[in-house]
């Protein structure tokens, strides 16, 4: 199954390309998301995440990196981390 | 408008930022500060600090942060505003200048670790009393800097909010903020992660994220905002600070303060609830119980005040891009140059004087006057940057120099603002290097061992007159006399007035410093000053007195490109004599005409003798008048030579004209400060009145002089 790639600086224009990506990967399982190479995730990005989880099959988080984990916790998103915990 | 034209409004804001900054601790520096100035300078540093968190400028956003929190302590009159202090922020001002000049250039930040330390050291010291005081009130406000440290590097800060959120709170009650982002909060590369980041590091920890409004991925939108967030702060923390955080982006974001969850959600449950509403309302509640020094503090009367007057400067200016700017210009130029050519139209049909031509008149010199004010900046923009420049000439020199300064206000075309600066300080560094001399030699000679530079401006003659003057040595004439001939630029016979000497200056690779230090004495200086000004349409003088100073007088144009004038004709040549130099114009009598010398003459006007100067000469026109008295004189007023009386054939109109750089379009030719397209649509030179009249005057023949 396609694994989706976050970017180093996942920033609006990032999420506007991804968006796609995740449309076209939505399904019965969760989409896997591997976060490992995140340096900074922005807001846009979040809240694209978070609508992926949303959507039917939800997503799953690979190996995300320390500033991905922190910026998670900081906006009290720790629940899509334990979400993708396989 | 795209994130780079946006990264330049922010750099053009820092710059307004800083000067307000400069002026502010120019006030202190002087003892009459009060609390609105201390407001003014936080606000400026705090407003840098946003922006650099904005585009990631993460060593600008570093040092405003620490340079605020210092801020803070003075507006909270935890710091007593003493000489040192003011000393130390002027540095870090400077420090900041060059973490924005770095920031802009995509360059390396600065040194700041002298000064970092200095602003941290301070801060400490001063919050380590109080918070002994409250003996069981952690000390987590000092933590700041290290938090944002860590932020930077990537640590987690959640250890530290956690902490401050489970301590005990004290005397404050802990409050909750809710906050969400709108659409417009991710335009133009602003990052609203990085002010949630701001609120935790002031002591606030995500207590919900509000997720209900994010859609499916069909629905989803990544331009709009679909995430909340309710916040849980520390009692420590002000209503202010947040707001502080949000200030410049405040309309991107519904902020709602609460006492509780439940007050937040009554609050959200309930529309009238607005932002700024509520924001009033529970800054209210906020004083009744806490202890919010800074707003009761002595030296900050004004804080509750400080937030309301901006958005109202925001909405009475907006940016416009120079390059529109002068194309309207240009458009205003071309339209007096065509309203002009109407003119001449209906003059030869004998039909120009009727109403609709004197209305239009009317109307292309107003909109004319309001397209030259659109330019228009007050000088004191560039005086601004000379305490910066004193202070680093004081630690190279070790002379301290006070600064004088009148008529910052005085209002010149910002072409010329921009292209001052370079000259002023090539003769501030020379005043300084040269002029005045040092403390030891001053208190010798009875002088003040504190040097004095001044700095004025005015309107005069239709020029702005910059003057420069120091309270020191004077030039040497005998000395640069000595130089000029062992430099080979005049021979050991030549005998030279006194300001002729002193015109020697600015002979290129001229220098009289008997070492070349890195201030000055290099010898480029004064050459590369004479040109910059002369590239302007101005002039440069100097006046000096040995032993008591020197001035150096800067004469420019108002403006570079529509002036008012008086068509004259001289032979078979029209030429402009612009209107700000014209006194009044008669027809000499004989009897109001003598001889003087070789083949020159004196008009009498009520009593006063004034060269006549027969325009025809620059001309080189064949048809010269025989007699003057069949011509007419002008008599126009100089600068630095008084009056004289320029003589013409005809006066021929009087009328606004645009001038032409005749340097873009041709050279610069002396005597001559540009040129215009006539009503009949034929070229005109423009005199330099000036020029003219002063190489005249000192040769007696102008054209040998030029």
């Amino acid at each position: 199954m396609q694994i989706i790639e976050l970017p180093s600086h996942c920033d609006r224009a990032a999420a506007a390309a991804l968006h796609p990506e995740f449309l076209a990967a939505a399904g019965e399982k969760a989409t896997k998301v591997d976060a490992s190479k995140v340096e900074r995730l922005g807001f846009a990005v979040m809240q694209l995440l978070v609508s992926a989880d949303h959507t039917e099959g939800g997503i799953a988080l690979n190996a995300p990196s320390e500033p991905f984990v922190d910026t998670l916790r900081l906006a009290g998103l720790e629940t899509l981390l334990a979400d993708g915990a396989e | 408008m795209d994130a780079n034209e946006i990264q330049n409004i922010f750099f053009v804001e820092c710059e307004e930022s800083l000067e307000a900054a400069e002026a502010g601790l120019d006030v202190c520096k002087a003892g009459t500060q009060d609390a609105e100035t201390i407001n003014a300078i936080f606000r400026a540093v705090h407003s840098i600090k946003g922006g650099a968190g904005a585009f990631g400028y993460a060593a600008l956003q570093t040092f405003t942060h620490s340079f605020e929190t210092l801020l803070a302590d003075v507006r909270e009159d935890k710091v007593p505003i003493e000489a040192d202090l003011v000393n130390q922020l002027l540095i870090a001002l400077d420090c900041l200048r060059d973490h924005v000049d770095a920031a802009r250039s995509a360059t390396v930040p600065p040194d700041d670790s002298a000064i970092l330390q200095y602003l941290k050291d301070a801060h400490e010291a001063v919050s380590a009393a109080p918070k002994k005081a409250q003996a069981d009130t952690k000390a987590s406000g000092d933590d700041d800097i290290d938090a944002l440290l860590d932020d930077l590097l990537g640590e987690p800060e959640k250890t530290k909010s956690a902490d401050s959120h489970d301590e005990p709170a004290g005397a404050a009650p802990e409050w909750f903020l809710h906050l969400r982002p709108h659409a417009g909060a991710m335009s133009n590369g602003a990052e609203p992660l990085l002010l949630l980041r701001e609120v935790s590091d002031l002591g606030g920890s995500c207590h919900d994220c509000d997720l209900k409004q994010v859609p499916v991925l069909d629905e989803f939108d990544p331009d709009l905002g679909h995430l909340g967030w309710t916040f849980r702060m520390d009692g420590k923390v002000k209503h202010d600070d947040v707001k502080d955080v949000f200030d410049f982006a405040q309309e991107d974001y519904t902020l709602i303060f609460g006492s509780s969850e439940d007050d937040i959600k009554t609050k959200l449950d309930d529309p009238q609830t607005a932002s700024s509403d509520d924001e009033a309302a529970s800054e209210a509640k906020q004083t009744d119980g806490d202890k919010q020094p800074d707003t009761k503090a002595p030296n900050a009367p004004a804080a509750a005040a400080t937030t309301a007057p901006a958005p109202t400067v925001a909405t009475q200016s907006i940016r416009i891009d120079l390059g529109k700017l002068d194309k309207l210009i240009d458009g205003v130029g071309e339209l007096v140059i065509a309203q002009a050519m109407l003119t001449q139209r209906l003059a030869d049909q004998d039909i120009a004087h009727i109403e609709e031509l004197s209305l239009l008149d009317t109307l292309v010199r107003d909109v004319q006057e309001h397209a030259m004010a659109f330019r228009a900046q007050p000088i004191g923009s560039v005086f601004s940057r000379v305490p910066r420049l004193l202070r680093e000439l004081s630690s190279s020199t070790g002379k301290h120099v006070k600064l004088k300064v009148q008529g910052e206000s005085t209002e010149l075309d910002k072409t010329v603002i921009e292209r001052l600066g370079e000259p002023l300080t090539h003769l501030i560094r020379n005043a300084v290097d040269h002029g005045i001399e040092d403390a030891e030699e001053r208190r010798a000679q009875g002088k003040d061992p504190e040097g004095t530079l001044t700095l004025s401006a005015e309107q005069k003659a239709g020029r702005v007159v910059i003057n420069i003057s120091d309270d020191g040595r004077g030039i040497n004439a005998e000395k640069v006399r000595k130089k000029a001939i062992a430099n080979g630029l005049i021979t050991e016979d030549a005998q030279l007035s006194e300001e002729e000497i002193n015109n020697l200056v600015f002979a290129p690779g001229f220098s009289t410093a008997e070492q070349v230090s890195s201030v000055s004495g290099r010898g480029v200086g004064m050459d590369v000053v004479r040109q910059n000004v002369k590239e302007l349409g101005g002039r440069i003088t100097i006046e000096s007195t040995p032993g008591s100073g020197t001035s150096f007088i800067l004469a420019l144009p108002l403006t570079l490109a529509i002036s008012d004038g008086m068509i004259v004709q001289s032979g078979d040549q029209s030429l402009v004599i612009p209107l700000a130099h014209v006194v009044e114009s008669l027809r000499p009598l004989p009897a109001d005409l003598k001889g003087m010398g070789y083949d020159r003459q004196m008009l009498n006007v009520r009593g006063h003798f004034l060269p006549v100067l027969p325009l025809d000469q620059l001309t080189g026109a064949s048809t010269r008048m025989a007699d003057p008295c069949e011509g007419v004189v002008v008599i126009v007023e100089t600068e630095r030579c008084g009056q004289a009386a320029l003589l013409v054939d005809t006066i021929t109109d009087q009328r606004q004209f645009v001038i032409k750089s005749l340097d873009t379009h041709y050279h610069a030719v002396d005597g001559v400060a540009g040129a215009t397209i006539l009503g009949n649509g034929r070229v005109s030179l423009i005199v330099d009145v000036d020029h003219l009249v002063q190489s005249a005057g000192h040769t007696g023949d102008w054209q040998v002089a030029a």
